[in-house]
């Protein structure tokens, strides 16, 4: 019927117009490029070394960072950056899979408690806010001291703090969705109340749930670590950078970069997700509004 | 149409927007003149480039991404383009005024809309007091019929036709030269409509203000304007009075626009609509922008600059085939 | 030709914290087979809660849906699916009206799919008819909504709804959002499909000039109230009732040499919260006496020719 070009097929699908956004933001670069170099050292720690990471070797302690150990040793002799970078598949799993549990966990919650509204939304949202009454680190704690201190522990108490914000971020983005048109037309066409929640609305409430994601696993690896400092968290030997923390805070004084590098580490990577995170929400953004 | 002692006088107005790296051609070229006390509708569809050229009047274009490429804007004799940010804050409100679609973006939610006039009328005249500011105000919002026991309330406590009626009032409190009304009442049921066209209507007359009137909708034109210029992808493809355009359309698109509209007063069966969608702004055809759609186009239409023609004394056309048109008929 | 649809007594309240809001109140008319009835009003005045409460979208709260000679008021689920199938509805806003993880061909399909009656080539056959049947190009199939112009999403709409061969659909303002060059195009489409599909339309809208093109009869409404209901052109040559009288002496035509008297209106709608009764627009009326605020009767005031308000036939000088 027309005979002009305005409506050209674009090939590109949603995702990869993000995709292009995202990659176009030199902040996001910088992000994913923290984030990546993390994941390798973690992946090829033990190529990139070759000390180990627990075992203890009294001779060569606190030794200054130098071209043979790259930020210094310990005070048992072991090699602080081998460390880190076995250390960082620690903080990397528990920030991935507390973050995941969460997100799975409320989704279901937000969504259940979301489409069909009423008593049910009512129970699940109080219990939910008896969680977020309290600050989520206090909250972690109080978990992992009940549990026990130990890595699915750590995972558990960083999940559960998470799931409140999943749960009534998912529930806003129904509520939101839910009064589109195109779910009544959905029902109107006979699907299923399991198939308009699948098929239609989960879909749509999804995007800003995966910019949350992306930030809220900085967030708990900082929790983590925080936990891990306070002894609650992954226990020593196994080297995880927030009980390295604890470790050096005692020789401070005399050997600062015990603490400096696994502060430098933390950093680094909460700033890698975060800028990471952020590009992705600006990239998802104009899709959003639409 | 007359030249020099026009008071607002827009020549070549161009303006663009880049968009993820692709350039928008939102204004192309646009002229127009308007004399103090009439009122010149914009009419043309989604993305035509309307509120782009009022926009660029007002020197508000979205930043980054909207710039005014070329032309001038006369107004009083001055060329408001040149002018430095500080002198045009000082024209904005005071010599040109601004209605929104939405009355809501200009409303502050939380402030008694007496204020808000009275804090207008203080910030374009500031040797009033306080006293003297409100009574005005409450004067302004006598005129737009809200009456004195109302204006101490809250904006949410208005319906939508009164919300309008006090932005209008709020955009005349300082007696501005020139009023650009951006689709003021599309978002108004038909009998507020009414009822805001007509007030419109009696205070241009009150105030000999300028006006420019952009809307989609041909009634709302009939309505209230006095001149007419039709846009097109960024160009007025057509300019007269009222009674040129309405009773004698030339350009093929202003003829397509009346034979799609379906009329109260006739009985056709079938609405006659213009096949095929508005060009991309990003990626406009080559010679008339209106020529993929055109029934009349021919190979002269698809290349080179098309130029207005006039189809009468004071009433331009930018085809290139009116008269060939003519003979098709 | 019979009726296809018949409305008695209508009613839809709200709950709402202020109280319970009449968004349909006492409504009753008939659609005869392949007509379309026009529905039209001002915001709020409930049309299109009256469409969807008949395509059971929402519950009604008092009265009769009559459906091809069937009482469907209440029914089980069972019975609602095979009510689906003969109801549809194309919505106003076609970019809120598609799913936007969806593609084309997929919005097309679906109900197509939960039919259980299409399959494999059957069901991409039937796809590509339905496509053809309103025209879109076939080479959209894989494009998002968010690719489309407003026009084309429309269309999308309408194959949607026409997938399961209904008879019966409810048009909720469905050019309203678009530009008037595509809107007539839109326009004749559902024209040419009602003759070509036997369609019955219930079309909802708040434009007049639109209203008079498409509909055979045409029933005013004013907050909740069915005011006046009688053929289209008869409406239009013949307005009885003051409100119907305000309405059409308000809208802009584009006939710039026409005398035109407009009759003011004062005040503001009042709340449909709990109203009084009898008749809604009697605050803003200008005819309005003692008796306007008793219940008011919807009568046959000239034939096929129904109005409610009490003072009528006073009003326009009849009998």
């Amino acid at each position: 019927m027309s005979r002009n070009g305005s409506a050209k097929v674009k090939k590109n699908s949603a995702g990869a117009a993000v995709f292009l956004r995202v990659v176009k933001n030199p902040m996001a670069i910088v992000g994913i490029v923290l984030v990546l170099l993390l994941c390798l050292g973690a992946i090829l720690a033990p190529l990139l070394s070759n000390y180990s990471p627990s075992k203890v070797d009294m001779p060569s302690a606190f030794m200054s960072p130098s071209l043979k150990h790259l930020a210094g040793t310990d005070d048992l002799g072991r090699d602080i950056f081998t460390r880190l970078l076995y250390g960082s598949k620690y903080s990397i799993m528990l920030g991935v899979a507390s973050v995941l549990a969460a997100l799975i966990i409320g989704v279901i919650l937000g969504s259940v408690s979301g489409y069909f509204g009423g008593q049910v939304d009512n129970i699940i949202m109080r219990i939910l806010d008896v969680i977020q009454s309290m600050p989520s680190m206090l909250f972690a704690i109080i978990i992992s001291a009940v549990l026990g201190a130990g890595f699915i522990q750590t995972i558990i108490a960083l999940g559960v703090a998470t799931v409140p914000g999943m749960a009534r971020m998912m529930r806003a983005n129904i509520l939101s969705v839910r009064e589109m048109e195109y779910i009544e037309a959905a029902r109107s066409i006979k699907c299923s109340n399991v198939r308009i929640i699948m098929k239609h609305v989960i879909p749509n409430a999804m995007s800003p749930m995966i910019v949350t994601t992306a930030s809220h696993i900085s967030a708990n690896i900082l929790m983590a670590t925080g936990l891990s400092y306070i002894g609650l968290g992954v226990q020593p030997p196994t080297p995880e950078w927030g009980a390295m923390l604890t470790a050096g805070r005692n020789y401070i004084t005399t050997a600062p970069y015990m603490v400096l590098f696994p502060g430098l580490f933390i950093c680094l990577f909460t700033l890698g997700f975060n800028l990471f995170g952020d590009a992705l929400r600006d990239a998802l953004d104009p899709t959003l509004k639409h | 149409m007359k030249d020099k002692n026009e008071f607002l006088q827009v020549k070549d107005l161009v303006v663009e927007y880049t968009s993820e790296g692709k350039i928008v051609h939102a204004v192309n070229k646009v002229s127009f003149s308007l004399e103090r006390g009439r009122t010149i509708g914009l009419v043309g569809e989604t993305g035509a480039g309307k509120t782009s050229i009022a926009k660029a009047i007002l020197r508000i274009l979205p930043e980054p991404g909207g710039k005014i490429v070329g032309g001038e804007v006369f107004l009083d004799g001055e060329d408001i383009l040149k002018i430095k940010e500080k002198g045009m804050r000082k024209l904005r409100g005071r010599k040109i005024s601004m209605i929104f679609q939405d009355p809501m973006t200009a409303l502050n939610p939380v402030k008694r809309v007496v204020d808000q006039i009275a804090e207008v009328v203080r910030t374009h005249n500031s040797k009033m007091s306080a006293v003297e500011a409100t009574a005005e105000a409450i004067k302004m919002l006598e005129k737009v019929g809200i009456a004195e026991n109302r204006v101490r309330e809250y904006p949410h406590q208005f319906s939508g036709g009164m919300k309008q009626r006090v932005v209008i009032a709020m955009a005349l409190a300082c007696n501005p030269d020139l009023l650009l009304a951006d689709e003021p009442t599309t978002a108004l049921d038909v009998t507020i409509q009414a009822q805001v066209l007509e007030m419109i209507n009696e205070l241009k007359k009150d105030f000999n203000t300028a006006m420019i009137m952009i809307t989609h909708d041909l009634g709302v034109v009939a309505e209230v304007c006095d001149d007419v210029a039709v846009v097109y992808a960024g160009e007025v493809i057509e300019y007269g009075t009222k009674e040129d355009v309405f009773d004698h359309p030339a350009h093929p698109y202003t003829k397509g626009l009346f034979g799609a509209i379906p009329d109260l007063n006739s009985h056709v069966k079938r609405l006659s609509p213009i096949e095929g969608l508005p060009p991309d702004p990003s990626d406009l055809p080559e010679g008339c922008n209106f020529s993929p759609r055109c029934p009349y186009a021919t190979d002269e239409c698809r290349r080179g600059e098309i130029n207005a023609v006039e189809a009468a004394p004071g009433h331009t056309c930018r085809c290139c085939n009116i008269k060939a048109q003519e003979v098709q008929k | 030709m019979g009726a296809l649809l018949e409305v008695q007594h209508l009613k839809k309240y709200f709950n709402s914290p202020k109280g319970k809001v009449h968004a349909v109140d006492d409504v009753s008319f008939v659609i005869e087979q392949g007509k379309t009835m026009g529905v039209v009003g001002e915001s709020g005045c409930g049309k299109s809660t009256l469409g969807r409460t008949i395509i059971h979208l929402q519950d009604s709260t008092d009265g009769k849906i009559i459906f091809d000679g069937k009482d469907v008021t209440n029914l089980d689920k069972k019975a609602l699916n095979t009510l689906r199938d003969d109801m549809q509805i194309i919505f106003q806003d076609p970019y809120s009206s598609l799913n936007p993880r969806m593609t084309i061909r997929q919005t097309i399909q679906e109900p197509l799919k939960l039919s259980g009656k299409f399959e494999g080539d059957k069901l991409e056959e039937e796809t590509e008819r339905l496509m053809k049947l309103v025209g879109i190009e076939e080479r959209l199939a894989l494009s998002y909504p968010r690719e489309l112009d407003g026009g084309r999403r429309q269309r999308v709409g309408i194959a949607r709804a026409l997938a399961l061969h209904p008879k019966f659909i409810v048009c909720d303002e469905p050019v309203s959002a678009l530009d008037v060059s595509i809107q007539a195009q839109v326009l004749n489409l559902l024209m040419d499909l009602q003759e070509s599909e036997g369609l019955t339309y219930m079309f909802i809208t708040h434009d007049m000039s639109v209203v008079k093109h498409i509909s055979d009869n045409i029933c005013v409404m004013y907050l909740g109230q069915l005011v006046e209901t009688c053929e289209s052109d008869e409406l239009f040559e013949n307005t009885l009732h003051p409100y119907s009288k305000t309405l059409l002496s308000a809208i802009p035509t584009i006939d710039i040499h026409a005398k035109k008297k407009r009759i003011p209106l004062k005040g503001e709608i009042v709340s449909p919260i709990d109203p009084k009764p009898g008749c809604r627009f009697a605050a803003r009326c200008p005819y309005a006496i003692e008796g306007c605020h008793a219940p008011q009767q919807l009568e046959e005031v000239l034939p096929g020719h129904f109005v409610s308000c009490c003072r009528v036939r006073e009003i326009n000088h009849l009998e």
